[in-house]
């Protein structure tokens, strides 16, 4: 059902672009119908009965219930689950409902397991600014991380470029159920997003022929915000221009029809067309994007002065950052990260691996959080993915170590809601509220206990984990025990 | 009433949340003898024969335990604990739980401040295959910034590996506390540290195999190779003369490994030369867990090595170290990380919940990384080295706090750079907190 708008959409688009482009519509845009046909996923009509739920969205009832159908969360409530006809109820007694965790910093696919020189897909470093290329294209599918991530109760990811380039190309977000292409696998809806680096990797990746300062970074990076201005003038020049003659023939068009209809001859001449579009270029394109608001910045940077240039570069250029990435500095700055409305994606305790990572606290998280900020737990790893919730919890106790007044929903929202927001995809999943996808995570025990595992994980209500035949995500890890 | 009395002396309650956490009441570090008793209740503490819940007391002299009774016992004594003639100071550890500090086995700390920065990093010799010549206790820097990160998370102790190379050169052991490299030392073991290489794993074991027979030889025939009276050896002088502990089975040889075939050969090695051999890593080591408990030789494994990472760890598992202790192997936990050493309770958390028996995950981190290092710590009984953590709360889940550390009988502030800074920037101008 859900796909059939899409279909629409995409058969709109193809029709369309049999004659020359009137705008910067992508030849692969996001949310055209995958080449790759859908799965018909089993997608049922299930209640969840009995477990404590951490809806995310202000209340944990204990216990409480889910209704699920359809890939849809359909009814959520405190106490005994109603008698529901045709649902297949679930006693979830004594387990801990989440919705599905958001990793909004993974590398999985474009440097999948096991590390190797043929998979190092993640950084196309081979000049500062590609902005137009797709982490998509590089996702391998056969990851065997993503098939750990789900094991960790992860249900949807954003996959970034790495952080090589000042503009790495465009990240994409993830749901994780299995399919032969990266496509197939993107979060339906999801907005672009796009990855910049500032600091360190940047101008030692680049030392010889630069950027090989911190300058040289935001030099490149405001020429390339320059270019793209320029570019988006140039086409939105040329769009007002071919609207203004689809008009003109329109009006000659009718015009001529009345004429017929009078038994006069049709005007000449027909008007001239727009002539041609200028040339696409895929870089400026995404920069395009993001000045036109619809690509999301997601900023690797580490030291709040950094942050703060950066910030300075979307005020001279009038867009918005929406999450700064590792961030470790960010409790310097929390005042002007919450006034900006921008999220704040770090580890819980991860330091001292580079000099920008040198003042990272354990209490970034939290002091984010207590100023009004909205603070995210990424993992930027293959291990971390595997366990957000115990990094949450961490990021959790420093700030109770300092006397902040936390709830375990508050670091939750760090690993669900919060990250939602950052990937734009908050109206969809992040939290037990009717009406939004069935991304759920049953856990053995409370949520931030190093002893619980997901037992169950619905992902857009397929039950991907724990289910009577498990869905197998990666092709790699088959076959591994036949020999010896 | 009794209690009241002994509450009037020098009692402190462990760390609170808050700007002050990282205080230590005066009396304290003065105090020559520490006591650690649940004054309004239980406390759950962690003895050599498991984890005990009750009334059990601790009392520290010095630098070594030197009573461990029932807390009735020592309460009924009231303002008597003492140690010559003074009294303790008392550590109320009611509803905490008392364990033996941790101990990291796999490390770079005080040999790494800034692991990008290559002007920061002495864990390698910078020359060479063989560098089994290179001391880590003649690098170690005791004033680390990452020292007081790990130690205020309850890590005491840690055996500090070099890092470069096929023989990376000799490990140490110390107490994470101490203004010198002597001070700091606490044993006087000094492993050779051998790293498997992802490649050209033949010429590996071959040199290996070369080094100990030339260490052999060089043994029966030193002034003859001070003659320059010897074929020719791919080791220098000074890596042969560190070879010859470990060749006579005085010292350990730490070999990192992950692969199941590369453990094959190394327990061959060890078994040919008769050396005492500790495991490193050990990804697909549960593959060869009863051969490996047959050689006594010991794992040193990161259980969340789970990818898997590399081609050598396809078979990586998360039960990897409950398969080897049901293997009869002894097992150690660790997060084979410098600056985040302090992850080291989580890391055997997750142990457990990849089946390891708790009892055996907490032993793992205190007890067996202590006996590897020879030294006189990680259990709870009367002699011991006062190496000793408080929690507010079950040590291996993440939400648990430390509250109370002591090394050497000293307690130790919660104090860090990091900490530092989170102070300076705690009360800095910001919009009143929502909710």
């Amino acid at each position: 059902m859900r796909f059939k708008s899409v279909v629409l959409l995409g058969l709109l688009l193809s029709v369309s672009s049999a004659g020359p482009p009137t705008s910067r519509v992508q030849a692969e845009a996001p949310g055209l119908e995958p080449l790759e046909p859908a799965v018909a996923w089993e997608r049922g009509h299930v209640v969840l009965d009995g477990a404590t739920v951490w809806t995310v969205a202000g209340e944990v009832l204990s216990p409480g219930w889910v209704e699920i159908d359809e890939g849809r969360i359909l009814r959520v409530g405190a106490g005994q689950a109603p008698s529901v006809q045709g649902a297949q109820v679930l006693d979830v007694q004594g387990k801990h409902l989440t919705p599905g965790l958001i990793d909004t910093h993974s590398h999985l696919g474009v440097y999948p397991s096991p590390r190797v020189q043929a998979h190092a897909d993640g950084n196309e470093a081979t000049k500062p600014v590609t902005a137009g290329v797709w982490a998509e294209h590089s996702v391998w599918p056969q990851d065997p991380g993503f098939r750990r991530a789900v094991e960790g109760g992860v249900t949807a990811l954003q996959i970034l470029p790495g952080s090589a380039n000042l503009v790495g190309g465009r990240g994409v977000v993830l749901q994780l159920l299995p399919a032969r292409g990266a496509r197939a696998m993107r979060f339906p809806g999801a907005p672009e997003t796009v990855k910049l680096a500032c600091g360190e990797n940047p101008k030692r990746v680049y030392q010889s022929r630069g950027p090989s300062t911190r300058m040289g970074n935001l030099y490149g990076q405001r020429k390339a915000f320059i270019e793209a201005e320029a570019y988006r003038k140039k086409w939105k020049k040329y769009e007002d221009k071919a609207k203004k003659s689809r008009e003109e023939r329109e009006a000659w068009k009718r015009d001529n029809a009345r004429r017929l209809e009078r038994g006069r001859d049709p005007k000449d001449p027909k008007p001239s067309g727009p002539g041609d579009p200028p040339t696409r270029d895929l870089d400026k394109d995404t920069l395009a994007g993001v000045l036109d608001g619809t690509i999301l910045p997601q900023i690797h940077c580490y030291r709040a002065d950094d942050m703060i240039s950066m910030l300075q570069v979307a005020q001279e250029f009038d867009f918005r950052v929406r999450s700064f990435h590792h961030a470790v500095e960010a409790y310097k700055i929390r005042d002007i990260l919450a006034e900006h409305e921008v999220s704040v994606s770090t580890w819980a305790d991860w330091w001292g691996f580079k000099l920008e990572a040198h003042d990272a606290i354990m209490a970034n998280a939290a002091l984010v959080h207590a100023a009004g900020g909205r603070a995210v737990i990424h993992s930027d790893s293959e291990i971390g993915i595997q366990r957000l919730n115990q990094e949450a919890a961490k990021a959790l106790r420093a700030g109770r170590e300092l006397g902040l007044d936390l709830s375990e929903s508050d670091a939750l929202s760090w690993i669900t809601t919060n990250a939602a927001w950052t990937l734009g995809i908050d109206d969809q999943t992040g939290a037990i509220v009717e009406g939004l996808r069935a991304d759920l995570v049953v856990w053995s025990g409370p949520p931030l206990s190093v002893y619980s595992e997901p037992e169950r994980v619905y992902i857009d209500g397929v039950p991907t984990l724990g289910a009577e035949v498990e869905i197998e995500h990666s092709d790699f890890m088959i076959g591994l025990e036949v020999v010896p | 009433m009794r209690r009241l009395l002994f509450l009037g002396l020098f009692t402190v309650a462990p760390a609170l949340a808050g700007p002050d956490r990282h205080l230590l009441p005066p009396e304290l570090n003065d105090a020559d003898c520490v006591a650690f008793l649940p004054l309004k209740g239980e406390a759950r503490v962690v003895l050599p024969e498991g984890e005990r819940s009750g009334e059990v007391g601790v009392v520290v002299a010095g630098e070594r335990i030197i009573e461990v009774e029932p807390s009735d016992e020592l309460l009924r004594r009231g303002d008597r604990v003492q140690h010559r003639g003074t009294p303790c100071a008392v550590v109320d550890i009611t509803d905490q739980t008392l364990m033996p500090g941790l101990v990291e086995l796999n490390t770079q700390l005080g040999l790494v401040e800034i692991s990008a920065e290559s002007s920061t990093d002495q864990s390698g010799a910078g020359r060479g295959r063989i560098r089994a010549f290179l001391r880590v206790d003649e690098v170690y820097d005791p004033s680390s910034i990452a020292i007081p990160v790990q130690r205020v998370e309850g890590i005491t102790s840690a055996m500090v590996q070099p890092k470069k190379g096929l023989v990376s050169g000799r490990a140490a052991f110390f107490d994470l506390a101490g203004q010198t490299q002597a001070e700091a030392r606490a044993s006087a073991i000094e492993p050779v540290v051998v790293r498997m290489p992802s490649s050209n794993r033949g010429a590996a074991i071959a040199d290996l195999h070369e080094l100990l027979l030339d260490t052999a030889l060089y043994v029966r025939n030193t002034n003859a190779f001070d003659q320059n009276r010897f074929r020719p050896t791919r080791a220098d002088r000074l890596d042969l003369e560190a070879m010859i502990p470990v060749l006579r089975g005085q010292q350990p040889l730490l070999v990192h490994a992950d692969r199941a075939a590369d453990v094959e050969a190394l327990l061959r090695l060890q078994g040919e030369f008769g050396l005492r051999m500790v495991l490193v890593g050990g990804a697909e080591a549960w593959r060869h867990g009863p051969a490996l408990a047959k050689a006594g030789v010991p794992v040193v494994v990161d259980p969340l090595v789970y990818g898997p990472g590399t081609f050598d760890q396809m078979h990586a598992r998360p039960d990897n170290a409950a398969l080897l202790a049901e293997a009869g192997v002894t097992v150690v936990l660790s997060s084979g990380s410098t600056h985040n050493a302090r992850t080291l309770r989580q890391v055997a958390g997750n142990a457990v919940r990849g089946g390891l028996d708790r009892e055996v995950a907490l032993r793992a981190i205190s007890t067996y990384p202590a006996e590897i290092a020879g030294s006189d710590r990680g259990r709870i009984a009367p002699g011991q080295v006062a190496n000793l953590v408080v929690f507010d709360g079950d040590p291996l889940e993440p939400l648990t706090s430390t509250t109370f550390v002591m090394i050497r009988g000293r307690p130790i502030p919660l104090d860090s750079r990091p900490w530092r800074l989170t102070l300076r920037y705690l009360s800095m101008p910001l919009p009143a907190p929502q909710d």
